[in-house]
C-alpha cells in the first residue's frame, strides 16, 4: 500500500483503487454546457431599463410642456413692446375701427402700423392731400377681403388667437411668480 | 500519520490551468462569449459535480450542476477575482445544496429504488453515504478524489485550497472512511 497514491495516483493502493472503481460509476459524465439565456447578451438588466424609462418619460413630458409654455412667449413680447404684429391683428379683429382710422388717415400707405406709431403727425400731414376717395375705396376693399375669410382661415385665425391668449396668460403667471419671488 | 513523508512540491497535471489563463477565460465569458463559457464548463463541471455529490442524491446532481453554472453565469460580473473562480463555484454549489433541501424533500425513496435496481450502484451508494457522514472538508475532498478522479494537486488548484490542506483532508478523511466501512488498516 502506498500513501502517495491517495495524493497523485503514483504507486498503488488496492483498497483505494477498489473504492475508485466502485465510486467511478457515479463520476461526472460530460454533457454539453447549459444553454445560456438569450437576454444575457444584454449589458443592462430589465430593471435598469424600467428605471431609465421611469425617468425619461416624465422628463420628456416636462420638456414638451415647457416648450409649449415658453415657445410663444417671445412673439407675445414683441406684440407688447413693438407695434408690428398686434396692429395687424387689431385690424382684422375690428374692421370698423380700421375704417375709421383709414378714413382719418388719408395716406396712400395702407399700413396701419404707421398710423398707430405717430397718429397726430400723420393726420396733420395728410389732411392737405386731395386724393382721399380712391384710397378710401382701396382701403375698404382691403377690409372686405379681410372680412371674407374662409371657414378654414377663420378657424386658423381663432386658433392663433387662442394660442396667443394662452401664452399671454402663462407669461403673466410667470411674471407674477418672478415678481413675488423678487418681493420675497 | 506523518505528512513529512510526502513531497512538498505540487505536481502539475494536464487538467490544471494557469490563473491568468482562467482569469482571461472568465473575462471572455463576461463579455458574452458562449464558447468561453463552454470551456469553463468543461473545466470545472467535475469539480461542481463532486461538491454536489457530497451532499445531494446522485440522481439530482446532473441537473444541479447545470443550475449552478447558470447561476454562476448570471452573477459572473460580480466575481472580483476571476482567477479564483473554482472556489467561487464551490461556494455557489454549496449554497445550491441548501436551496435544494429548502425547496424539496430529500429523495431518500429514490435512492432506495436505485439500490434495489442495481447491486453495484447500491454498493457505491452505501460507500457514498458513509463519505457523506464525514466532516464537510473531508467529505468534499474525498468525493473529488475517489469519485471524480482528481488528484490532490488538481483539487487544490481548482478549489483554491492549499495543497497541504488537501493532503491532510485526504489522509484524515481516508482514515475515517476506513473506520466507517470497517476495511483496511486504520491508523490511530
Amino acid at each position: 500500500m502506498s500513501d502517495q497514491y491517495i495524493w497523485d495516483k503514483t504507486g498503488s493502493d488496492a483498497e483505494i483503487e477498489a473504492l475508485e472503481d466502485l465510486l467511478g460509476s457515479m463520476r461526472y459524465v460530460p454533457v454539453p454546457a447549459p444553454e445560456l439565456p438569450v437576454a444575457r447578451a444584454k449589458r443592462f438588466s430589465s430593471s435598469f431599463w424600467k428605471i431609465s424609462l421611469g425617468f425619461a418619460v416624465p422628463a420628456a413630458a416636462m420638456t414638451i410642456v415647457l416648450a409649449v409654455m415658453w415657445a410663444p412667449a417671445p412673439r407675445d413680447n414683441v406684440a407688447v413692446n413693438g407695434p408690428a404684429a398686434p396692429a395687424a391683428k387689431v385690424l382684422v379683429e375690428s374692421p370698423v375701427s380700421t375704417q375709421q382710422t383709414t378714413a382719418a388717415d388719408n395716406t396712400p400707405a395702407a399700413e396701419p402700423r404707421a398710423a398707430y406709431v405717430k397718429p397726430v403727425l400723420k393726420l396733420k400731414a395728410r389732411a392737405r392731400r386731395p386724393i382721399e376717395r380712391s384710397l378710401l375705396a382701396k382701403s375698404t376693399k382691403d377690409s372686405n377681403v379681410k372680412r371674407s375669410l374662409t371657414p378654414e382661415e377663420k378657424f386658423a385665425y381663432d386658433q392663433v388667437r387662442l394660442a396667443l391668449s394662452i401664452s399671454a396668460t402663462q407669461l403673466k403667471v410667470v411674471r407674477d411668480s418672478v415678481n413675488n419671488a423678487d418681493e420675497e | 500519520m506523518t505528512l513529512g513523508s510526502f513531497p512538498v512540491t505540487v505536481t502539475q497535471t494536464r487538467a490544471e490551468s494557469r490563473p491568468d489563463e482562467t482569469a482571461q477565460l472568465v473575462r471572455r465569458v463576461i463579455d458574452g462569449e458562449t464558447d468561453a463559457f463552454a470551456v469553463l464548463y468543461r473545466r470545472y463541471a467535475p469539480l461542481v459535480h463532486g461538491i454536489l455529490l457530497a451532499r445531494l442524491p446522485y440522481e439530482d446532481v446532473s441537473d444541479a450542476v447545470q443550475e449552478v453554472f447558470l447561476a454562476a453565469y448570471k452573477n459572473m460580473r460580480g466575481l472580483r477575482e476571476p482567477e479564483a473562480i473554482g472556489g467561487w463555484l464551490v461556494r455557489i454549489a454549496r449554497n445550491h445544496v441548501v436551496d435544494h433541501y429548502r425547496s424539496r424533500r430529500p429523495a431518500d425513496e429514490l435512492t432506495e429504488d436505485i439500490r434495489g435496481r442495481e447491486d453495484r450502484r447500491a454498493e457505491a451508494a452505501e460507500v457514498l453515504d458513509a463519505i457523506r457522514t464525514l466532516p464537510a472538508a473531508y467529505r468534499e475532498t474525498l468525493v473529488l478524489r475517489l469519485v471524480e478522479g482528481l488528484t490532490g494537486a488538481e483539487i487544490a488548484q481548482q478549489t483554491g485550497l492549499s495543497p497541504d490542506s488537501v493532503r491532510v483532508n485526504l489522509h484524515r478523511g481516508m482514515d475515517l472512511l476506513r473506520k466507517k466501512l470497517g476495511i483496511g488498516p486504520q491508523k490511530k
